[in-house]
């Protein structure tokens, strides 16, 4: 009896630290467009290729944070937060960020955090948007991470950290690429940063600023070198760490 | 660098890791080395990335009345464009095609499938890049088995049946569209205590088979 009692608590034991171990995972899901997907910027602006999983941004994040983190990829190039854009042909949800992301989260759910970091399609001339309303459109993909569940599951709602993408660089001198995105898109997001920080903050919400660590370098003017997602991984690696802490 | 093989796993709870609890719902997930996805990656080893992409309720090509987020052809298109390149997408979809309230024949489920086949035939290149197409397996979940609770049981009313018929018209449709196909039926029964979810043996019996499947459709 007594020989059973042991076993059957050193069962107990196990399966608690199995438990424990379990609960200490934290998992976060990156929810990007091309410059977290990890698109190498071409001189002849495309096609492309993408960095392999160590040096795009959220392989830094992983690799910096080390064990207990797994670190989901949901990104995809050309992505809005919340416009639609039929014209690279994806059907369904396609480009627009807020018709893919509640699925995106029900699915890797358990979640501990979403990451956004987008923006930078969204200044795009036949949008109309501006920063404002690109602002806007972002944190309403937060919202729907703070009040998404999965479907029939008792988990809660993951955090939000939201990142500012850096302003566009110089763009190509190619003119379909210069059409897509002229002057008056540069200037919008150059003008992000100065609204949506403050916006996320004013809504209680995790907020990151890229711009400050990062810069887009690559040839086409908007995409970044291994360099620059090193730094983003860093930055975006030390807060999580403190969001998460919270 | 060794090349790695890269393989999307498109499915729905099954694929998701539910665990099948007496009550119905709601319910928590497997860890990963208990899903099936899990297993595949476990006895697959190095040099394979496996990427979940399962939602529990997921249809085929349907739009549930209840819930915007589980129309499987909605959601595809750019979940493939995320994770390009891609060597193999192994999609196990259908079951909740049976659900009493969609109506719909195995047959019809089948072309559902077919919708979903070729919106991977046609996500060469994503967005910007010139990546081609992935090989395409698909799978047919084993047919359900009773369900003691009766909301489940209305729910899947005649899903019995139709999840039965299911391998036949997938087998069929995946001859026909000239893709991979294999029946999970072949080597699991649905023996989660819902009748509708799978245990943990059971994942690990279906990732083993389709680790074999898979080393087959890749050459590897």
């Amino acid at each position: 009896m007594l020989i059973n009692t042991k076993a059957a608590l050193a069962v107990l034991a196990m399966a608690l630290a199995a438990n424990s171990a379990m609960a200490q995972e934290k998992r976060i899901m990156v929810f990007g467009d091309s410059n977290s997907w990890g698109w190498i910027p071409q001189e002849a602006i495309v096609p492309t290729t993408r960095y392999d999983a160590a040096t795009r941004w959220p392989g830094v994040v992983a690799r910096t944070l080390g064990d207990g983190y797994e670190i989901i990829e949901e990104s995809l190039s050309a992505r809005t937060a919340a416009t639609d854009d039929p014209s690279l042909g994806l059907t369904g949800a396609g480009l627009n960020g807020l018709d893919y992301l509640p699925a995106a989260v029900a699915t890797h759910m358990p979640l501990d955090l979403v990451v956004i970091m987008l923006g930078t399609n969204d200044v795009k001339p036949g949008f109309g948007k501006s920063p404002l309303d690109i602002s806007l459109d972002i944190l309403q993909l937060a919202s729907v991470v703070q009040s998404s569940t999965g479907v029939a599951t008792s988990y809660t709602a993951p955090q939000v950290l939201i990142v500012v993408p850096p302003p566009l660089g110089q763009i190509a001198d190619v003119d379909w690429l210069q059409a897509m995105f002229p002057t008056e898109s540069i200037v919008k997001s150059q003008a992000l940063p100065g609204l949506l920080v403050p916006m996320a903050q004013a809504a209680q919400i995790a907020v990151l600023d890229a711009g400050l660590v990062a810069k887009i370098d690559g040839i086409d003017g908007v995409h970044m070198s291994a360099a620059q997602h090193a730094a983003i991984g860093q930055a975006v690696a030390t807060k999580v760490t403190e969001v998460l802490a919270d | 660098m060794t090349q790695q093989n890269s393989i999307l796993c498109y499915g729905d709870s099954l694929t998701w890791g539910w665990i099948p609890v007496a009550e119905g719902a709601p319910t928590l997930r497997y860890a990963f080395k208990d899903r099936w996805t899990g297993a595949l990656a476990a006895q697959l080893g190095a040099g394979f990335h496996i990427i979940e992409e399962g939602l529990s309720a997921r249809t085929t090509s349907l739009d549930d009345p209840n819930d915007p987020r589980l129309n499987g052809s909605a959601y595809l298109p750019a979940a493939l464009a995320s994770h390009l390149p891609l060597d193999l997408v192994i999609v196990m979809l259908g079951t909740n095609d049976t659900k009493s309230y969609f109506h719909r024949t195995p047959y019809e489920i089948a072309t559902g499938m077919a919708k979903l086949v070729g919106q991977i035939y046609a996500s060469a290149g994503g967005v910007g890049a010139a990546y081609p197409a992935p090989k395409i397996l698909v799978v047919a979940p084993p047919p359900l088995a009773p369900m003691p609770h009766p909301f489940f049981e209305g729910m899947f009313e005649g899903g019995r049946e139709k999840t039965a018929a299911l391998a036949a018209q997938y087998r069929a449709l995946a001859d026909f569209m000239k893709v991979e196909f294999f029946d999970a039926g072949s080597v699991i029964s649905t023996d989660g205590c819902d009748g509708i979810h799978f245990t943990a043996q059971n994942n690990h019996d279906l990732g083993r088979a389709l680790a074999a499947k898979v080393k087959q459709v890749l050459g590897t």
